[in-house]
């Protein structure tokens, strides 16, 4: 009997399910991989369900949202037309939105020392005007074999209208043991710098997607049949194995899911998982690129809202001597203070406290509760301004930072959602939609699927061109 | 759990700000402002949006009666807008539901746009652009569709004038609509006293944070490469800052109208105090600022903005924040080039190329100047080259960071951009650039920036001709125009 299996990796967490051939599931499971790393907790499911064939393993992954918003990739070398070196990093937005003296720049996932200029030219007409000579190249490689550079990025000018010079400059780098990346096949884009960050992410992803993907052949082990097809999930194309090759589309992965699973056009879908919230907006346009922190990028994929409010959005101290929510994300390294390892509170520190976490299986085991004492102080120090005034309790805290939460939800909710009817899902969503449903009277909040299955079930489900 | 309180002032307000920041998401700058022209939240781009958006608010107000959901359109500086391309679209907004539609709305929802500017090379504002006084555009749910048409048909009038009008008013109703929504849900309190809370805890808290600068008084003047005189006596004391321009004289080409230095001074404050507070009516009442009209901080009627408003801004702010770090050594700044290096290429057909240069920003006692950044300025443009190469007869040679051009010292400054441009049909080349010829000084022992420059290679010639501080030249096919915004001055003694 032969299976298909559902992966969703997260930062933290990953969830698995399975369907025979025949149509029987199998329940899913979701673990804490810090404490399971993928493979073992693939053999374990495995394993325990008596899986001895699996035909194809469909996976989607956060994890290069993760790698980009955190920059933990591979810091790729970049070729483009001389005279603009500086052009990628020169409009970098500025991560403040108010003046300041110290403003900073957002990082990009480049180096400086890493950018190259080659000597070419080829028109807006995609006309030659400065052939690229032999010469270039191959000074050029020693220069990227001096700085230990295996990956490369190709970002001539005008490069989709005449690929001839990155196609040149492809062919030479290859023979010569480089893997490239060149941008003229990033071609639904008139724009040079969506097209090279394009380019530059899957460069800078590819390595730990590689990673990823041995440790998933690792999880599957020797099983029998033929060996398994391990397809990755993309927020453009259908899911393939090439995808592996160009890892970037994945941050769509799970957002085309759901766009592709919902009965209705006309529903707006709020995903409300343990480590990210989004919003798929009713009718939902193709999006051609990507908002970046650090500009705009070339990635088609359904029109999707990131939200403000994450479940590991931090609190801070509001300029008002309260602690608030801030736009930043902690994420899950170190992760949130009731886990034991963070130092900071989240949103999920207050869900938490709040007693919203307690049915949520995957989590009952990592729960620490001596932390929760740790926890209120930390909140009431933030509060020491405001309360000398006010007489409140630390409870008021967390209820008054959910509320904020909450409203803030409904709020880019209301503006995003385009419909009237909202469904929800998610691991969260039993606990926040009913206290989210009242914040927005005037749409109908109902369940995305009564059982709530998580995305492992839905990849499993799905239909794969 | 025990039943929760009301929420706590503190927490409240730090909830409205976030409130503010979905419901400005939209638009480059806005402002809500109150009946008595309080600003209750304002979003900014620039220095002049600061003081100019509670400035048009206000005119207005004075002139027009605005009732909820009638919009009014301007983009005249000497009616409190900023320059002749930003339009400003105000809408009255009842939020605590009342509907008495011949009595003014509680609030005015403010919005500015950005066109592409086009430069004149002029001694008047009439010359710079079309000016709109304040005119209502829609009245009881009536679009004035006509005067619209009538507007757009004026030769200087942007060419996308009407769907932008149109585009921001759809807007701006989608977003009153949600603020009702949201004020409804999260049961939001725009009653007076609520206000008066609003901006005492605001000013109480800005007051704070600016008393942990020095204070002290300083009295500083600057003459302007064109020979006129910038005075300022500032003075920070008991949580106040006042600014006082007298025997500042009139200047040649800078005008900044009465908005756009409130702005400058509130801006560069801001930025010192790196405060996160939103900016309401709380932080206003902290600021006194006199500015002799008819000077250069206080244009009169009719001279012409736009290079005030723009380089003329940045270069106050600057020069406040050289006053402030004479009363607060903790604060010390090197100069910055305040030119933005505008630039005009029109070709035949109306076709016109306008482009900036960011400079370098300068350094601090803070720590090194970022490279290619005003910083006063927030959206920066994401242009792309192939884009541009595509829409105008041109070729971007380079557009690199400008090497060594930020002053040497402990810390360096920012270096400035460098831009070369061949044109492939003849066309006309306007330029601006402020203070060309004084180089951005560095600061404690640290060195001066390169300034601002603008050549002509002519096709063909290897020699290029450096062009003076602002002009006029008809380029032809094959020349190239390069440019050179200038660097940021160095601070502390090099090694």
């Amino acid at each position: 009997m032969s299976w298909t299996v559902g992966l969703y990796v997260g930062e933290s967490f990953a969830e698995i399910a399975a369907k025979q051939d025949e149509g029987a599931h199998l329940p899913f499971q979701r673990w804490f991989l810090p404490h399971t790393p993928l493979d073992k907790g693939i053999q374990k499911y495995l394993t325990e369900s008596g899986i001895d064939s699996v035909r194809q393993l469909r996976v989607a992954t956060r994890l290069g949202r993760q790698m980009i918003l955190r920059r933990l990739g591979q810091t790729p070398a970049l070729l483009v037309t001389s005279g603009f070196e500086d052009w990628p990093e020169m409009n970098l937005p500025i991560k403040d939105p108010r003046f300041t003296i110290v403003p900073k720049r957002a990082a990009p996932p480049l180096a400086n020392h890493l950018i190259f200029g080659l000597a070419e030219r080829i028109n807006a007409q995609g006309e030659v005007e400065k052939p690229l000579a032999d010469e270039e190249l191959e000074f050029l490689v020693a220069k990227l074999q001096m700085n230990k550079v295996d990956h490369v990025v190709l970002g001539l000018m005008h490069s989709t209208m005449n690929p001839e010079h990155e196609r040149k400059a492809e062919t030479y780098l290859r023979e010569r043991g480089f893997k490239v990346y060149p941008s003229y096949a990033v071609n639904g884009t008139g724009s040079e710098k969506p097209r090279w960050w394009h380019a530059t992410l899957n460069a800078y992803l590819e390595p730990a997607f590689k990673d990823v993907l041995k440790q998933i052949s690792r999880g599957l082990g020797e099983l029998g049949g033929e060996e398994p097809q391990v397809v990755l999930f993309r927020g453009d194309t259908a899911p393939h194995l090439d995808n592996w090759q160009a890892p970037l589309g994945s941050l769509f992965g799970a957002a085309q899911v759901f766009d592709q699973c919902r009965s209705e056009a006309s529903d707006a879908v709020l995903y409300l998982g343990l480590e990210e919230f989004f919003l798929l907006p009713a009718n939902a346009k193709s999006q051609v690129d990507w908002m970046s922190d650090f500009g705009r990028v070339y990635l088609p994929h359904p029109e999707t809202r990131e939200l403000h409010i994450q479940p590991t959005t931090l609190i801070g101290k509001s300029s008002y001597g309260c602690p608030n929510l801030t736009f930043e994300v902690g994420g899950f390294e170190p992760g949130p203070m009731c886990f034991g390892r963070g130092v900071k509170p989240l949103l999920f520190d207050i869900l938490y406290l709040n007693d919203r976490l307690q049915g949520i299986e995957a989590l009952r085991n990592h729960l620490t509760e001596r932390m929760a004492g740790r926890i209120r102080e930390t909140l009431s120090a933030y509060a020491r301004e405001a309360s000398n005034r006010s007489d409140f309790l630390s409870q008021d805290i967390c209820r008054w930072i959910e509320e904020t939460a909450l409203n803030s939800l409904a709020c880019e909710v209301r503006a995003h959602c385009q419909s009237k009817r909202l469904k929800l899902q998610g691991p969260l969503s039993p606990i926040l939609g009913p206290l989210l449903a009242p914040r927005l009277p005037e749409l109908e909040v109902t369940a995305f699927h009564a059982q709530n299955p998580p995305l492992a079930e839905f990849l499993v489900n799905s239909e794969v061109g | 759990m025990a039943k929760s309180k009301a929420m706590n002032s503190a927490f409240y307000f730090a909830q409205l700000k976030s409130y503010f920041n979905f419901w400005f998401e939209p638009f480059q700058a806005a402002a809500l402002m109150t009946q008595e022209n309080q600003p209750v939240h304002i979003k900014y781009q620039n220095l002049p949006d600061i003081g100019t958006l509670p400035g048009v608010a206000e005119v207005v107000s004075r002139y027009l009666q605005v009732g909820e959901g009638d919009v009014v359109l301007t983009n005249d500086p000497y009616s409190g807008g900023s320059t002749l391309t930003a339009l400003n679209l105000l809408m009255g907004v009842n939020l605590e539901g009342k509907t008495n539609a011949k009595s003014p709305a509680e609030f005015t929802f403010c919005v500015r746009v950005n066109m592409k500017p086009h430069l004149h090379m002029t001694d008047t504002i009439e010359d710079e652009g079309v000016r709109i006084p304040p005119t209502p555009i829609r009245q009881g749910g009536k679009f004035n569709t006509e005067l619209l048409k009538i507007i757009s048909e004026h030769p200087h009038c942007p060419k996308n004038f009407l769907t932008t009008v149109e585009a921001v008013v759809a807007a701006m109703d989608r977003k009153v609509e949600q603020i009702k929504r949201d004020t409804q849900a999260a049961h939001l309190d725009w009653s007076k006293p609520r206000l008066k809370e609003l901006f005492a805890e605001t000013c109480k808290h800005f007051t704070h944070q600016l008393e942990h600068l020095a204070s002290g008084e300083v009295e500083k003047e600057m003459t302007l490469e064109s020979g006129e005189k910038l005075k300022l006596l500032l003075t920070l004391e008991e949580g106040k800052a006042k600014f006082d321009f007298t025997g500042s004289g009139p200047s040649a080409h800078l005008h900044l109208t009465y908005g756009a230095t409130l702005g400058a001074c509130i801006g560069a404050m801001v930025s010192v105090i790196n405060t996160n507070l939103p900016l309401n009516a709380g932080i206003f009442e902290v600021f006194e600022v006199r500015a002799p009209q008819g000077s250069l901080v206080n244009a009169k009627y009719p001279a012409p903005v736009y290079q005030g408003l723009t380089d003329g801004a940045g270069l106050l702010a600057n020069f406040i924040l050289q006053c402030l770090g004479e009363i607060d050594l903790q604060h010390r700044f090197a100069h910055a080039g305040p030119s933005l290096c505008s630039f005009d290429l029109e070709f035949s057909n109306n076709l016109h190329f306008f482009d900036t240069l960011e400079p370098g920003m300068a350094a601090s006692s803070f720590g090194r100047g970022v490279d290619a950044l005003n910083p006063w300025q927030r959206s920066h443009l994401e242009p792309s080259i192939e884009e541009i190469e595509r829409r105008y007869p041109l070729t971007v040679m380079s557009c690199s960071i400008r090497q060594k051009s930020g002053g040497s010292g402990n810390f360096e400054g920012g270096n400035g951009v460098t831009k070369a441009i061949t044109v492939k049909t003849n066309c006309t080349l306007r330029w601006m650039i402020t203070q060309a010829s004084q180089k951005p000084e560095g600061e404690q022992g640290g060195k001066a920036a390169s300034c601002a420059e603008l050549y002509i290679q002519k096709a063909g010639q290897k020699e290029r001709e450096k062009m003076p501080a602002r002009g006029e030249f008809n380029m032809k096919a094959g020349d190239t125009v390069i440019m050179h915004s200038s660097g940021g001055g160095g601070y502390g003694g090099a090694a």
